[in-house]
């Protein structure tokens, strides 16, 4: 101490610096706050589609949307997107309450189970289930990505108009690359060629459609539930959102190979009458026109 | 002939990579051995993808476990699998086969590459007897990079060394109770880490082998007694989980630890579909052509010799470099080939109403860098309005003043000599100082007519000093200058000398009325 003096210029510094501890600013207004009363899902929605209770237009989003419905738990749909989430993805849940915890999408499940009547569907362990949902999860969104993010028309006239928020036009244009890029990464990544081959990516949907259709068979509920379960929503998530988006009319091949299965547009149908009774409707879709 | 190319050997089976194995299943499985050859050429530029395995069949390419299979369907060469399968087990070896791929192929990732112990042991330098010189340094680093990226999302990070910050505070975190042991010796880095994440490890081997053992029962294969293309993903995939002996072997040990059954079922597929062992060595000498070509390897798999040397290999994958950086590499290419087929099938009116979308895009961003360029403009325009960058522009303008002021006392003092004309000057109003003074003028209140009297007389004191102090300063000038000097500034004064006297009319004609 008595070795190292302070300069008295540096020290003038330092005192016209003084040590003072601020104390915590409080949350912004703007910042949601729990509700008491209802538990809250933040998705990616339209803030026209929250309040009537119409799905989201993101295939996960809508899955656990769907699946808190058949465990027969009240919330509210809060329109968000992936900067408002902690884990930098939606949707994510906040619990009602005073203390309320914040949940990311694979608490949820459980969280559903304990909260709500828990749907009597077949256990997710089951290997049928586990090789059906990773079918779904690879084959089946390869092509939605692919579809939506990276074929130009689609991407123009559905995504860009869904997930691009803001009103400066720079910041969309950035988001829009952001996004197809990201779309990108996602699927170089089961093909480290770097070579995305539409052809193929529409054949694997369409052998998966397929396949999920004939497991399906003449089930209400897929293999062989009384109840619809998580499956049923995952796969919702998807089905509906292809039926019922407005595909540009040459880069619909997923939708087209959707509806070549009458029991997969039946199974759609018969969660959307019974969940969303607003939401729109698969028939009431046509082609774009390009403007 | 078909040609497999495939990734070279390792572990005693036939390639390093999972789809290569399982293609050399299914062809070994479904095919004579006078019908194709393996070739071990380590070398994706070959294919269409960019990916091995990929089949060549007289000139066409096919790229991809499932490509190959789907090509030999559609040609009904050989046996055809999954012929005799109900539809409902189809549909259950679609799925059972994307659960094999996705999650068997993390498995690999994890236990091969992205562990570092096990890949800078094994792996790399595996990857160096199968690849030629400069691509050895660089195609494992670019694997790795890959499979760390397909196990991101896992969080198993605790594998790779590389990227672990301090041990404890990976080790903590999921609560492995190593207190005791790092008190007594010291733990490696290694083992604390690696220790860590063997939970996390467990649950996915656990994921992995579950629904397939649960889904195999006690049949000999998959879909009872005949092999299906699902039991040659099986063995490609499975084999390369079990059969690598690697310094960190947590997936070998845990799989024969708990799953028994799935190990016995390997090693009954093995011979029939992948070969008994396959020495690496002597395959390679041979793919090379460096044995002498009598000496075919010892087995079962009919083994070939590859086509292409070091150089057109280098030379090729330079140049796929240099195509994909100026974007016409096979990726765009293949798009920009798909687009043109397309619009060539459209009919005209389609055709329009897209080039009506791309014009609509082609404005949007126009119309959006054009929004982008006047803001930035606005805000330069702001920044000098609200006096930010008045400080340079004063300076300048500063400057010019002192020049004209100096060019202006020119003038007078000259026309001093003759007072008349000076005088005359000086009735005329302000105009008579010249555009300095006009400037002043404008600086310090607007020029109007009806005052002008006074800003007379303010720059008429000044200008006296002025001209007194310049007097013996300007001397310099050589008389052909201030004359050319001198000429200019009596244009400028005429011109505004008019604008004022036009001026005054108009005022005069307006207070007329």
């Amino acid at each position: 101490m008595s070795s190292f003096r302070i300069p008295p210029a540096l020290k003038a510094v330092f005192n016209s610096f003084p040590l003072l501890i601020i104390p915590d600013d409080p949350l912004p207004a703007g910042c949601p706050r729990p509700s008491p009363e209802a538990p809250a899902l933040y998705v990616f929605t339209t803030p026209e589609d929250a309040a009537r209770g119409n799905p989201s237009f993101n295939p996960s989003c809508l899955k656990w949307q769907t699946y808190l419905k058949f465990c027969g738990i009240n919330y509210r749909i809060v329109p968000s997107n992936n900067h408002a989430s902690p884990s930098r993805a939606l949707p994510f849940l906040v619990t009602a309450g005073t203390v309320a915890s914040t949940l990311p999408s694979n608490h949820l499940g459980k969280w559903a189970r304990l909260n709500g009547n828990a749907p009597k569907e077949i256990s997710a362990e089951n290997p049928q289930v586990q090789a059906f949902l990773s079918l779904v999860n690879s084959q089946l969104r390869d092509a939605w990505l692919y579809a939506l993010f990276l074929e130009p028309n689609n991407f123009y006239n559905l995504s860009s108009v869904h997930y691009r928020s803001t009103v400066a036009s720079v910041v969309n244009i950035f988001l829009s690359h952001q996004m197809q890029s990201a779309a990108t990464q996602e699927l170089l990544q089961a093909r480290p060629g770097g070579v995305i081959s539409a052809d193929d990516i529409y054949a694997d949907a369409e052998s998966a459609v397929s396949a999920l259709s004939t497991v399906l068979g003449d089930d209400e509920w897929f293999f062989g539930g009384k109840e619809p379960g998580l499956f049923d929503a995952t796969l919702f998530g998807y089905l509906h959102l292809i039926l019922t988006l407005k595909w540009d009319e040459k880069e619909a091949g997923l939708v087209r190979a959707v509806k070549k299965h009458e029991n997969l547009v039946g199974h759609e149908e018969r969660i959307r009458m019974k969940m969303y009774p607003n939401a729109p409707k698969p028939s009431a879709w046509v082609w774009v026109e390009g403007s | 002939m078909l040609e497999l190319h495939i990734w070279g050997p390792a572990f005693s089976l036939p390639s390093i990579d999972p789809q290569c194995n399982a293609a050399v299943a299914y062809l070994n499985t479904t095919l004579h051995k006078d019908e194709w050859t393996v070739i071990a050429s380590s070398n994706p530029l070959l294919s269409p993808t960019r990916q091995l395995p990929a089949l060549r069949d007289g000139m066409t390419w096919v790229a991809g476990f499932r490509g190959i299979v789907e090509h030999l369907r559609k040609k009904s060469q050989g046996l055809v699998l999954d012929a005799l399968l109900s539809d409902i087990e189809k549909a259950e070896c679609t799925a059972f086969s994307a659960f094999l791929e996705t999650h068997g192929q993390c498995l690999i990732d994890l236990s091969l590459y992205v562990s570092a112990k096990n890949f800078d042991a094994i792996t790399r330098s595996t990857y160096a007897t199968l690849l030629p010189f400069p691509m050895q340094y660089y195609t494992p680093g670019v694997i790795r990079s890959q499979a760390k990226a397909r196990t991101a999302g896992l969080g198993v990070t605790a594998l790779d060394v590389d990227t672990n910050e301090p041990p404890a505070s990976a080790a903590t975190p999921t609560g492995i109770p190593h207190t005791t042991a790092s008190t007594q010796a010291q733990p490696s880095i290694l083992t604390a880490t690696e220790g860590a994440s063997t939970f996390k490890l467990t649950g996915l081997v656990h994921d992995f082998l579950q629904p397939l053992q649960a889904r195999l029962g006690s049949s000999r294969y998959f879909f009872g007694s005949d092999p299906s293309t699902l039991d040659c993903l099986a063995a490609g995939y499975l084999s390369l989980c079990l059969f690598p002996e690697l310094p960190h072997s947590w997936l070998a040990n845990e799989m024969r630890k708990e799953f028994p059954r799935m190990c016995g079922y390997l090693n009954d597929i093995r011979t029939p579909m992948l070969g008994k062992f396959v020495n690496a060595n002597e395959v390679l000498a041979y793919t090379r052509g460096s044995s002498e070509r009598e000496k075919t390897p010892a087995t079962e798999l009919p083994w070939g010799v590859v086509e292409r040397g070091d150089l057109p290999w280098m030379s090729g994958f330079l140049v796929d470099c240099a195509l994909d950086a100026v974007g016409l590499g096979r990726g765009a290419e293949t798009r920009r080939r798909k687009l043109q087929e397309r619009e060539q099938s459209m009919d005209p009116e389609d055709l329009e109403r897209k080039r009506k979308v791309e014009a609509a895009i082609r404005s949007l961003r126009i119309r959006s860098v054009l929004t982008a360029v006047g803001g930035v403009a606005a805000f330069i325009g702001y920044c000098v309005w609200s006096g930010f960058l008045q400080i340079k522009l004063k300076e300048e303008v500063e400057e010019e003043e002192e020049e004209e002021e100096e060019a202006v006392v020119e003038v007078e003092t000259k026309e001093g000599k003759d007072g008349d004309e000076l005088t005359q000057a000086m009735i005329e109003g302000p105009s008579g100082f010249g555009l300095a003074g006009a400037i002043l003028g404008l600086r310090r209140q607007p020029v109007n007519p009806d005052d002008s009297v006074e800003v007379e007389v303010e720059v008429e004191v000044e200008h006296d000093e002025d001209s007194e102090k310049h007097d013996e300063n300007n001397e310099e000038l050589s008389p052909e200058e201030e004359e050319d000097i001198a000429n200019d500034i009596r244009a400028e004064e005429d011109e505004i000398n008019e604008l004022i006297a036009k001026d005054v009319e108009e005022d005069i004609e307006g207070k007329a009325e």
